[in-house]
């Protein structure tokens, strides 16, 4: 039995269906999840949805913080936000995990506050998964994980070797990948290539035999999946999730003016349907559900601003898989290993 | 002490049934009593609810009477001690050719209800046991109307016509309604929401209609109508404890489920939990020590949740002619999607 503490009011289409993907969860599994936002709106929602109410409870918080709120003043501010209180609730040990698909940058501020840094570790860093050509692990899993994808700017090379062991970790739980491969991003593949901090972190790591450390990788490799655990700043991060993005984007664009612009690319794209159709529920980031905030000493899964109840749902499924894996005692003990190392 | 009858349906109240598939079916058809398994909570909240002897078990079941035997097995192996079980005579239904009586609840249900209503001497209040899966609010919400004289003869006869009743079993509940004295009986009607139906769809019948996801909720409301004492309360959470494993989390969720849809208020919830507390405080229930500390925090905590709106009562404006239209547009609905799950 884990219980998971689900933000309602972050997110685009919260918190209908927030609250959706809880009733669903309530539904299909045994895990508990505590609601936490406008109590009166989530029960009234509630009445609406088939849902089991002995796995669900609902937990008042009398603010929320917008998508486009200004993550700093409002959390200064808002002391009563579905976020924070959430976060409170893992913290004192009501809940074992906790999902929110609301701003990001409130939620991460949000666990800065709340949660407490690993001993070893001194930059949390926010994962995100991309869709790549290879699979891994026993569920033929097409995510790769990056990591750190904007929680920090600058980083150090133990703050690279830090990520490293994180994802590791993660991905050799959620993806059930035992030895997941992990690369640092760079400039080039050769040891010498890249800033002094990616430099330094390939020799802390290469010669670390706990990781399947594969080395440096360059952009152009990043959906091929040759790595699945790829390790950078969250500056380089998230321009890079931003573009992979930008592109899956532009690729639907183009397919869709290509279907109206000519009759023999109408048929083509017809006739591929179903291969398209197959594809895109590969790479549907719904199927995820979320990423996690790792470094601290409880877990966060952010799901997607743009989450609906599928990929809610799926973001409480993650959270409670990592919560009940032990994620967070691994990390510790090897980091404590690493250092001693 | 009020005389009460308890008014229980069978299949997916007390029973856990399937008929949505063709493997539940024969199942439930060919299961010895032993092998019939009891909704978690049912049959101590029934063993409860018969302790004092002047109060009446009624149960009513769309089952066929073939049935009979074994249902009947399977309520002494659970220590129900009931005063009526009406079955449905389905053999009959089927040699006279009434193929649409077969599945048909209204015209079935409702006549019994009223000819029980009456040969019973109409003294009792009543409390009534339903599901979510056919009509069991809807008949009930009528039946109770009609016995308080809310709903004119003519509507009743109106409705039985509209379920396609034989002409001959109209007039015979004819004879019934004449013979009815109108008093508002119906105190609850409990449905226990097996498929897991949205409470919301429930309001159009009024407070008086409780949809309910386990017994343990059910057990609440009665002890704040004063029809259960606290040490009734306690029997049914040690039955969900020891006999299905119902964890801490669950009475907590569950309790608080209650409160936050208005169905009992703060000052109600607040008994309540000293009622359990204070039982439990007693040791005398061997309950294991972390699940005592647990339960006990939980509904601690619940102190802070806010107390929800409730459901207003609506019961002098149903409009029961409207709504059959809407049950029956639900269950052809249901039968198609049961036919596609049968044969899709």
């Amino acid at each position: 039995m884990t219980i998971i503490a689900l933000d309602a009011m972050g997110g685009d289409y919260a918190p209908d269906d927030i609250v959706r993907g809880a009733a669903w969860i309530s539904m299909d599994t045994n895990i508990d999840v505590i609601i936490v936002g406008d109590e009166k709106k989530i029960t009234g929602k509630l009445k609406e949805l088939k849902h089991n109410p002995e796995h669900l409870s609902v937990y008042h918080a009398s603010q929320f913080i917008k998508m486009d709120e200004s993550p700093k003043s409002a959390i200064e501010k808002k002391q009563d936000a579905s976020i924070l209180v959430a976060a409170r609730l893992v913290k004192d040990g009501k809940a074992e995990a906790l999902v929110s698909a609301g701003n990001t940058g409130a939620c991460i501020m949000a666990c800065a506050k709340t949660f407490t840094k690993i001993p070893g570790i001194h930059k949390a860093a926010l994962a995100s998964v991309y869709p790549t050509e290879m699979r891994r692990g026993k569920k033929n899993d097409p995510f790769s994980l990056i990591l750190d994808v904007g929680a920090t700017v600058n980083v150090t090379a133990n703050d690279l070797v830090s990520f490293a062991i994180m994802g590791s970790s993660y991905a050799s739980r959620i993806s059930k990948n035992s030895k997941p491969r992990v690369a640092i991003l760079s400039n080039g593949t050769e040891e010498i290539k890249g800033s002094p901090e990616i430099v330094e972190a390939y020799r802390l790591l290469k010669d670390y035999k706990k990781i399947n450390f594969v080395g440096n990788i360059e952009g152009v490799d990043i959906p091929k999946g040759i790595a699945d655990v790829v390790v950078c700043s969250g500056f380089t991060g998230n321009i890079v999730i931003k573009m992979l993005e930008g592109v899956s984007e532009t690729v639907m664009e183009l397919a869709k003016y290509a279907y109206k612009t000519s009759f023999m690319w109408k048929v083509g794209l017809v006739m591929l349907r179903g291969a398209i159709s197959q594809l895109k529920e590969i790479t549907d980031w719904e199927q995820y559900g979320g990423a996690p905030l790792l470094g601290f000493d409880n877990l966060f899964i952010k799901a997607h601003g743009r989450s609906k109840a599928k990929a809610t749902a799926n973001a409480i499924k993650v959270a409670a898989k990592a919560a009940s894996s032990g994620l967070i005692k691994d990390i510790s003990t090897t980091i404590k290993e690493f250092s001693f190392v | 002490m009020e005389h009460i009858i308890y008014r229980w349906d069978l299949d997916k109240t007390y029973l856990k049934t399937e008929f949505e598939t063709v493997k539940g079916l024969l199942k439930t058809a060919f299961q010895s009593a032993e092998e019939k398994e009891s909704v978690p909570g049912a049959p101590s909240l029934l063993k409860e609810l018969q302790k004092d002897e002047i109060n009446r078990i009624y149960f009513i079941s769309g089952s066929p009477k073939q049935m009979r035997k074994v249902l009947e097995q399977k309520l002494r192996i659970d220590g129900i001690n009931w005063s009526e079980l009406v079955l449905k005579p389905n053999l009959q239904n089927l040699l006279h050719g009434r193929f649409h009586a077969l599945r048909e609840q209204i015209g079935y249900k409702l006549p019994l209800l009223i000819e029980d209503r009456v040969k019973s001497g109409q003294k009792y209040k009543e409390i009534l046991f339903g599901d979510d899966a056919e009509s069991d609010a809807y008949i009930y919400s009528l039946y109770a109307d009609t016995i308080a004289g809310r709903v004119k003869e003519e509507t009743v006869k109106n409705i039985m016509e509209l379920a396609r009743v034989p002409s001959v079993e109209i007039k015979k509940m004819s004879v019934s309604l004449k013979h009815l004295q109108h008093v508002d009986s119906v105190e609850r009607i409990f449905i226990y929401l097996e498929k897991r139906s949205p409470p919301k769809g429930f309001d159009v019948y009024g407070n008086r209609v409780v949809p309910i996801y386990n017994y343990f909720q059910a057990v609440l409301v009665l002890y704040i109508e004063k029809l259960m004492k606290m040490t009734s309360v306690i029997r049914v959470i040690l039955d969900l404890v020891f006999e299905h494993k119902s964890s801490p989390l669950v009475f907590a969720n569950s309790f608080q489920d209650l409160l936050r849809r208005g169905i009992i208020d703060r000052d109600q919830s607040m008994e309540i939990m000293e009622g359990i507390k204070h039982n439990l405080n007693q040791k005398i229930i061997p309950l294991p020590q972390d699940f005592y500390e647990k339960l006990i925090a939980l509904l601690d905590a619940l102190k802070g949740v806010k107390e929800g709106n409730s459901v207003s009562d609506t019961s002098e404006s149903i409009d029961y002619v409207e709504l059959y239209a809407q049950e029956h547009r639900k269950l052809i609905k249901q039968k198609k999607s049961m036919v596609d799950r049968l044969f899709g």
